[in-house]
């Protein structure tokens, strides 16, 4: 084996010349298990490993970046090479860092010199993350270093918040004492980055700072804890968790919330809902403020300024809702990030601000009443409040999903708050559409919340309102929408009061400077479907999602089923006409609709197989050509050599059934249903009756396709048992009643099963009767 | 892999294994009646004590178990039956404090206490819940419904949210035709999301000698939940309004029932519903719910009448071995279904196996026999590993889960490290399960905290390695790896070519810049031009000699050619 592979001798001296497709390949050559050899230890791995080094050290930024991909590769696949040579290579890799990191501003300012600083955090990141778990490589190689590396990438996350943060987030998880001594000029710089540029960075940065913030608190901090015996000298006894400082922090942020739901006071009136205003007095909130070691306690942690807001100033109230979301980010990661040891959640506190969060709302509550006159303050207060409550509904999310099950008992209360945040109209219990669309993100948000909530509740709940009223609003926001709708409309209006009384010149002067001002507008009205917002995939995905889980747990109101089955249909439809291919979600809600047809009395089966058909679904398949026959009694095997003798049998036994319990309704349908079996068999060996043949496979279908809808929930029978009670009562008098069909039915099959050669009359004679029993099923 | 069995009797309780010979004692365990030992997760297992207010937390994970009380939860009563109710995460690895949601308890009196393992609170108490001792509990569906049972002759299905929200929790049934204690019941293990409510089948067996099996419509209607609102608000006409609810669509509907001679102690099911396993003082018998009749035809028991919806009921007959054969089709026309014995030990417990071919038999004897349901042989007999004693009593609990033992590495002797880590934390992590409240919390009390001690496991997919900061190693992804490169690589490059017009511009600049004197540098220019136009000068003037003489030279040839 070993003489096949590649001499490292040569591909370490091709190493320096090296680039591209050449380099790659020698990489992968690298990752060969022929080089885990410790034979060739000494000799050839280390001649790699000092060419790598001089790679390094070089001044050369490619030559640095070969250097880096190469130690990375041969780390990852070589634990010999990582076990002796991985500190030297972490050094240098480190060293050039460090250069880097020292003339910052001349590095970034080539986009060579941005992407080394990326490869070396990153090679520098990996290879940590080899060393780690290894006892004796980490303790002398890995943990020395990191004194050093700390404080730099510290240093570096100021400016590359990005590149910095997830390294030094595994290595305070990792090595939270190694990190100790940096705890407090991380904190600083990690304050900093949030007070000054939180809301700058995108959202993947914004959760890595929070998560950063988080696990600072993994480092338990002298100061509290000295604190706390002072407080308590009572409970000092106990034996402290490995959680306080954790919980401190959370705490910490908790108590931010109150003052900030407070401040809603300025705009809302509480006043005029007592529970509110109690509710919002119990919120979680800092004893700690009344003492005298206020001072000390702000400078470890209320590092976040004071807001300005100004009422004169109405943007300035956008930072209500900046705030929050920063606090929810925190919060998130407070509860959500993996931790070495249990830590305390308090899911009670953190329900309670969310629903205080949700209740800011203008529905219920009115605003104060010197603001109302002013309109554009007011604007600006009703576009905030949607945004306040959406950081609960966020908050919410976050902690259901770390702790799912334990918020069962906040599942009712969420339905019933999530309601508050569907917008109405004013005055009335109608649902404002227009507000819904503008709020369409933020719905994809509540719906996210919805489908996490209903999986952990029953099927039963109390209200049934907040559902009804989603699934209207789910309906509505599915459509696409132009946006140039207004646009027609102020167009017919403006034409209508240009008719009624304006002939002046002013109107077409005014059309003149427009043209001449502004780009022609002829666009809106030639493509107009070029400026329509359609509605994304995973939109649908989620309400999809929201109205599976309602079909499977209630029984839908005809018209709350007619527009879902209306809709799942229609855009699937549309879907598939524009990608030739129907998106999963709509798949599911379909089989979900034919399972569940509520009280619908027309099954939507053939539907939903027409629009499925290239979709080769199993369980439509299943439905419609069922394997395991559902009635009662049915044959496993269909062995041909004995057909003919089974059949004699079969039929003296299906007799010998008849005669002995025609009486029994079971066994009738026993009969019936064997017979059927046995006459479809018969069809096989005699195919020159060819009339015959037609419509007993007729019948066959009949049978199955009433055999199908047996299948589904039985809601369908019994509507359909109460209906045919009703006809008879109806029709007592005039017609034969119908409900006798079946058992006609059954007699007529009996007949011609004796009369085995029968002529093609009888089988004229049962049309009619099917075709009632047909018809039935159809029309109930 | 291999199925870990758990089994107690009266005064002891065992761990060990189907298909090795493992076998350990659970120290200080005495057990008071059925069903008071439940799994906890894979790492705990709790047992309510005989005659004591206590739970014995055992711990029975990874090779490290332990066979002495890792824990006692002390309660406020003597408790019978214990179940839990799972706190499940899919988005996380299981991290190594991982509790339930919910401890369930019931006691003598048909009390039903539910805490909050995570907190230790006592969320509820249902006073009443049977009208007699509960003699099973279960929560199904991913916890979201929970079903008792009880002497009461009654089977309760609960839904969790009310039992933890309500004040004085409802049911959403009560399910009353057994006439005598109802001492086992079995749901079909198998809903899809899609026909989350149409498959789920309840058996439940009782001393009356029946086997009752229900189809489960847990669905609601808006009409149903109006009732129910109903219901709840005036108690008196309960029974009324249950009448009318019979009919209606969300209540459980019984498909059949059947009888036996014996009344019957326990009940087990094949994992895929295609049996059913009755355990009775006189043996233990198997019934196919796929009945097959002569003629190579099958019934299928669990299936209703289509024409009038109507629950049947058939009685069971031994089928006896080697007698007179049994015509099965006549005896199914009057409706007797023949059933196989299986054994014919006084049966307290029953279990099958996760391939559904061995059944685990517990007797009134201590004993645990393993059989093999088709030839019906009894593979292995478990007893408890106690000294002196002849009897250990009945078996009273009996628990199979199907375990992943790592054995290829086991053989090195490299212990996976998910088993390590597992080990490791229970010495390391001295996180106890927190004490259970006597006291039911109060959900209307304003400002409270409500903690909960919980750990959130790693994310999937991390895998020790920084998934989460989008960082691409060689390791997880080569080629992913090789991309970044590629495109790192060309950045370089691009930077090189530019970096040399750079260069090159400069080396221009430089050059002009080194000569300060232009008028040198044109004036050279000139006297080149001077000399190179004199060249062209004397080459185009001997040229046209050239082609004179050419010329001449022609003309005289062709004279000559003529």
């Amino acid at each position: 084996m070993s003489h096949e592979a590649y001499p490292l001798v040569d591909l370490v001296k091709q190493l320096d010349q090296a680039s591209g497709y050449e380099f790659q390949t020698l990489l992968k050559t690298l990752t060969s298990p022929v080089y885990i050899n410790e034979q060739i230890l000494k000799s050839e791995l280390g001649l790699l490993n000092t060419k790598i080094l001089k790679l390094l050290r070089s001044s050369d930024d490619f030559d640095v970046w070969k250097g880096c991909h190469t130690a990375v590769v041969i780390c990852s696949y070589n634990p010999l090479v990582l076990c002796s040579h991985a500190s030297q290579l972490l050094a240098a890799i480190y060293s050039k860092l460090e250069q880097k990191v020292g003339y910052y501003q001349s590095t970034i300012s080539t986009m060579q010199g941005k992407t080394l600083l990326e490869t070396l955090i990153s090679s520098l990141s990996i290879i940590m993350d080899l060393m780690r778990n290894k006892p004796t490589v980490s303790r002398e190689g890995l943990v020395p270093k990191l004194r050093a590396i700390i404080p730099t990438l510290i240093t570096l996350s100021q400016d590359e918040p990005q590149l910095c943060l997830p390294v030094l987030q595994t290595l305070l998880k990792r090595n939270s004492t190694t990190f100790k001594p940096f705890v407090n000029k991380y904190r600083i710089v990690l304050s900093n980055l949030i007070v000054n540029h939180y809301h700058s960075f995108d959202k993947d940065t914004q959760t890595l700072i929070c998560n950063n913030f988080a696990y600072l608190h993994l480092i338990k901090i002298q100061n509290a804890q000295s604190k706390g015996t002072d407080i308590d000298e009572a409970q000092s006894h106990h034996k402290s968790f490995s959680d306080d400082t954790w919980t401190s922090g959370l705490l910490n942020i908790l108590y931010q919330f109150k003052p900030i739901i407070e401040l809603c006071g300025e705009l809302l009136d509480f006043k005029q809902d007592q529970d509110l205003q109690r509710i919002i007095e119990s919120l979680p909130h800092s004893n700690v403020k009344s003492d005298d070691s206020d001072d000390d306690n702000e400078s470890v942690h209320d590092f976040l300024p004071v807001l300005k807001l100004d009422m004169n100033a109405p943007l300035t109230l956008w930072q209500i809702s900046n705030r929050l979301n920063l606090l929810v980010g925190l919060m998130n990661s407070f509860i959500s990030l993996p931790t070495p040891f249990a830590i305390r959640i308090p899911i009670g506190g953190i329900n309670a601000i969310c629903e205080t969060l949700l209740s800011m709302t203008t529905k219920y509550i009115p605003l104060k009443r010197e603001l109302r006159r002013d309109q554009e303050l007011n604007s600006i207060i009703h576009d905030i409040f949607p945004q306040i409550q959406l950081n609960g509904i966020h908050l919410w999310t976050n902690l259901i999903r770390s702790c799912n099950k334990c918020c069962i008992p906040l599942g009712s209360k969420i339905l019933s708050n999530v309601e508050l945040f569907i917008p109405l109209k004013n005055k009335s219990n109608l649902i404002d559409f227009e507000r819904c669309y503008a709020l369409k993100n933020e719905f994809g948000d509540v719906f996210k919340l919805i489908n996490i909530v209903l999986p952990l509740m029953g099927h039963q709940f109390n209200e049934i309102d907040p559902i009804i009223k989603l699934i209207n609003v789910a309906l509505y926001l599915s459509e696409d929408k132009s946006l140039i709708d207004s646009i027609f409309n102020q167009q017919k209006e403006l034409q209508s009061a240009a008719m009624k009384n304006n002939n002046n010149n002013s109107n077409n002067k005014k059309k003149n400077k427009r043209d001449q001002n502004v780009g022609a507008l002829s666009d809106l009205y030639t493509h107009p479907e070029e400026f329509v917002i359609t509605t994304s995939k995973e939109w649908y995905d989620e309400t999809n999602q929201f109205f599976i889980m309602i079909l499977n747990s209630l029984v839908l109101s005809s018209t709350q089923q007619t527009r879902i089955i209306k809709y799942s249909v229609s855009i699937a439809l549309y879907l598939k006409s524009i990608n030739d291919e129907i998106p999963r979600s709509f798949i599911d809600l379909i089989r979900c609709i034919v399972l569940h047809p509520g009280y619908e009395k027309v099954s939507i089966l053939p539907i939903a197989v027409n629009i499925l058909k290239d979709v080769n679904d199993e369980m439509f398949d299943l439905l419609c050509h069922p394997r395991l026959p559902t009635n009662m009694v049915y044959r496993v095997r269909n062995n041909n050599a004995n057909v003919v003798e089974d059949e004699d049998e079969d039929e003296d036994d299906g007799r010998m059934i008849v005669d002995e319990e025609t009486a029994a309704n079971e066994a009738d349908n026993v009969s019936l249903s064997l017979k059927m079996t046995e006459e479809k068999e018969k069809v096989v060996i005699m195919p020159h009756v060819e009339r015959k043949v037609d419509i007993i496979e007729d019948e066959t279908k009949i049978f199955k396709k009433r055999d199908i809808e047996d299948v589904q929930p039985e809601i369908e029978e019994t509507t359909k048992r109460v209906k045919i009670v009703k006809e008879e009562e109806k029709v007592n008098n005039e017609v034969p009643v119908q409900v006798i069909d079946e058992k006609a039915f059954t007699s007529n099959i009996e007949d011609k099963d004796n009369g085995e050669d029968d002529n093609d009359d009888d089988s004229e004679f049962e049309i009619p009767v099917i075709d009632i029993s047909d018809d039935e099923d159809e029309e109930e | 892999m291999d199925e870990q069995l758990i089994f107690t009797t009266t005064n002891a309780g065992t761990i060990t294994n189907i298909h090795s010979g493992e076998q350990s004692n659970l120290r200080q365990c005495t057990v008071g009646s059925p069903n008071s030992a439940v799994q906890v997760g894979h790492k705990y297992l709790f047992v309510a004590q005989e005659g004591k207010a206590l739970i014995n937390v055992y711990n029975i994970s990874g090779p490290h178990k332990r066979e002495s009380v890792e824990q006692r939860l002390p309660l406020p009563e003597i408790v019978k039956c214990l179940e839990v109710v799972e706190n499940n995460n899919s988005n996380a690895a299981v991290a190594d404090f991982d509790l339930p949601y919910l401890l369930l308890a019931s006691t003598e009196s048909g009390k039903l206490y539910i805490w909050e393992l995570n907190s230790g609170i006592l969320l509820n108490v249902k006073p009443m819940a049977h009208y007699q001792s509960i003699t099973k509990i279960k929560s199904i569906m991913n916890g979201k419904y929970v079903i008792t049972s009880g002497n009461d002759a009654r089977v309760i299905i609960w839904q969790t949210m009310d039992l933890i929200e309500q004040d004085d929790p409802k049911p959403i049934c009560i399910l009353h035709d057994h006439s005598l204690p109802v001492t086992d019941f079995q749901v079909s293990l198998t809903h899809g999301d899609f026909l989350s409510n149409s498959g789920l089948i309840l058996f439940t067996a009782s001393q009356d000698s029946t086997v009752r099996c229900y189809d489960l419509r847990l669905i609601a209607t808006e009409n149903n939940k109006k009732k129910r609102r109903k219901v709840n608000n005036s108690t008196d006409t309960e029974g009324q309004q249950q009448q009318q609810q019979n009919d209606d669509l969300s209540q459980p509907r019984l498909i059949a029932t059947f009888s036996l001679p014996f009344p019957i102690n326990s009940l087990c099911l094949d994992p895929a519903d295609r049996a059913m396993y009755l355990g009775t003082n006189n043996g233990c018998f198997a019934l196919d719910l796929f009945y097959k009749l002569k003629n190579n035809r099958i019934v299928n028991l669990l299936q209703l009448n289509n024409e009038d919806n109507k629950s049947k009921i058939y009685s069971l007959v031994e089928r006896i071995p080697h007698g007179i054969p049994q015509d099965s089709n006549s005896l199914y026309a009057i409706g007797q279904l023949l059933c196989d014995k299986v054994s014919s030990s006084h049966v307290t417990a029953l279990k099958s196996s996760m391939d559904g071919t061995l059944l685990a038999i517990g007797d009134s004897m201590g004993k645990i026999s393993i059989t093999e349901i088709y030839s019906k042989q009894i593979l292995k007999t478990l007893q408890p590993l106690t000294s002196g004693q002849i009897s250990n009593g009945p078996v009273m609990n009996l628990l199979i889960e199907t375990q992943f033992n790592d054995t290829k590495n086991q053989l090195i002797g490299i212990i996976s490290s998910s088993s390590k880590s597992s080990s490791g934390s229970s010495t390391q992590n001295s996180m106890k399960i927190p004490t259970l409240q006597r006291i039911i919390y109060d959900k209307e009390k304003l400002g409270q905290l409500h903690d909960i001690w919980f750990q959130t496991g790693e994310p999937i997919g991390s895998n020790n390695m920084t998934m989460q900061s989008k960082i691409i190693t060689p390791l997880n992804d080569f080629n992913g790896y090789l991309n970044n490169i590629k495109s790192q690589e060309l950045i370089f490059q691009k930077q090189q070519e530019q970096g040399s017009t750079e260069i090159k511009t400069i080396r221009e600049q430089t050059i002009t810049s080194i000569n300060p004197k232009q008028d040198t540098t044109t004036a050279n220019k000139d006297k080149e031009i001077a000399e190179l136009k004199k060249n062209i000068a004397t080459l185009t003037s001997a040229y046209k000699d050239l082609r004179d003489m050419h010329e001449k030279l022609y003309e005289e040839h062709e004279k000559l050619a003529k």
